[in-house]
């Protein structure tokens, strides 16, 4: 069985969903597609980015304030507005389509395609932390 | 204020702000400044910085725009010209902030979009 902090255990899902986003023409089915896409990715790149700054997480403090504490400044940007995005997508009970901004955000620049989600996730891939 | 003194004040504040800020009067409605009740720095800001990505940039700069992100911050989107399909956006933003270094404001975060 696949621990679920893993890259192996999420990636596959999100690729799944997102072809199944693009696929379908049911708006109620593609926001749901898309919340769950938006959550799985961000603690995909959160457990991506603890492993690769190969830190001890504190289990007194919060785990993701800790770990965007320990990001350099453009890649922390990144995981913020991920985790922003991923509260709306988790809590909000308002509309959640492409393109998607963050808390104050108008135009879309963080997530604003398929293809972005699947960049987003190779990029927390292949950077380098250490 | 009425009707005709806001109008004088408007076009006396107009001319002022044309004559210093040239570069962000034309792309705004002044009137916007003055309901806001504020006078954007960001704009002069963003310009320089476009400015300075024009100069290490491998690609040019289709088209702009800016946006308060959080309560302190602003994520400035890029459009680049003839920017490759296979090349990662997410990346090259990084790329970009890197090669920027001191020269990137703290509150500004650029996204290839």
């Amino acid at each position: 069985m696949n621990y679920f902090k893993e890259l192996t255990y999420f990636k596959p899902i999100i690729l799944h969903e997102l072809k199944l986003y693009s696929s379908i023409t049911d708006n109620k089915l593609k926001e749901i597609y898309l919340r769950n896409i938006v959550s799985r990715l961000y603690y995909t790149a959160m457990h991506l980015c603890i492993e690769k700054l190969n830190i001890q997480i504190d289990p007194n403090e919060r785990t993701h304030e800790q770990v965007l504490n320990a990001l350099p400044r453009g890649i922390k940007q990144r995981l913020k507005s991920l985790k922003k995005l991923r509260e709306k997508a988790d809590y909000k009970n308002q509309p959640f389509y492409f393109p998607l901004s963050s808390k104050k955000g108008r135009t879309g620049v963080f997530l604003n395609s398929a293809q972005n989600i699947q960049e987003t996730l190779e990029f927390f891939e292949t950077i380098n932390l250490s | 204020m009425n009707e005709v003194a806001h109008t004088i004040t408007t076009n006396m504040l107009t001319s002022f702000y044309t004559k210093t800020y040239p570069q962000i009067v034309y792309t705004r409605n002044i009137n916007q400044y003055f309901q806001n009740t504020y006078i954007s720095s960001d704009e002069i800001i963003i310009e320089n910085l476009i400015n300075e990505i024009k100069k290490i940039s491998s690609y040019e700069i289709e088209s702009y725009n800016f946006e308060p992100i959080d309560d302190d911050m602003i994520a400035l989107g890029i459009k680049l010209k003839n920017f490759p399909a296979d090349k990662n956006k997410v990346t090259y933003s990084i790329e970009l902030m890197n090669k920027l270094d001191e020269k990137l404001p703290d509150n500004i975060d650029i996204f290839v979009v």
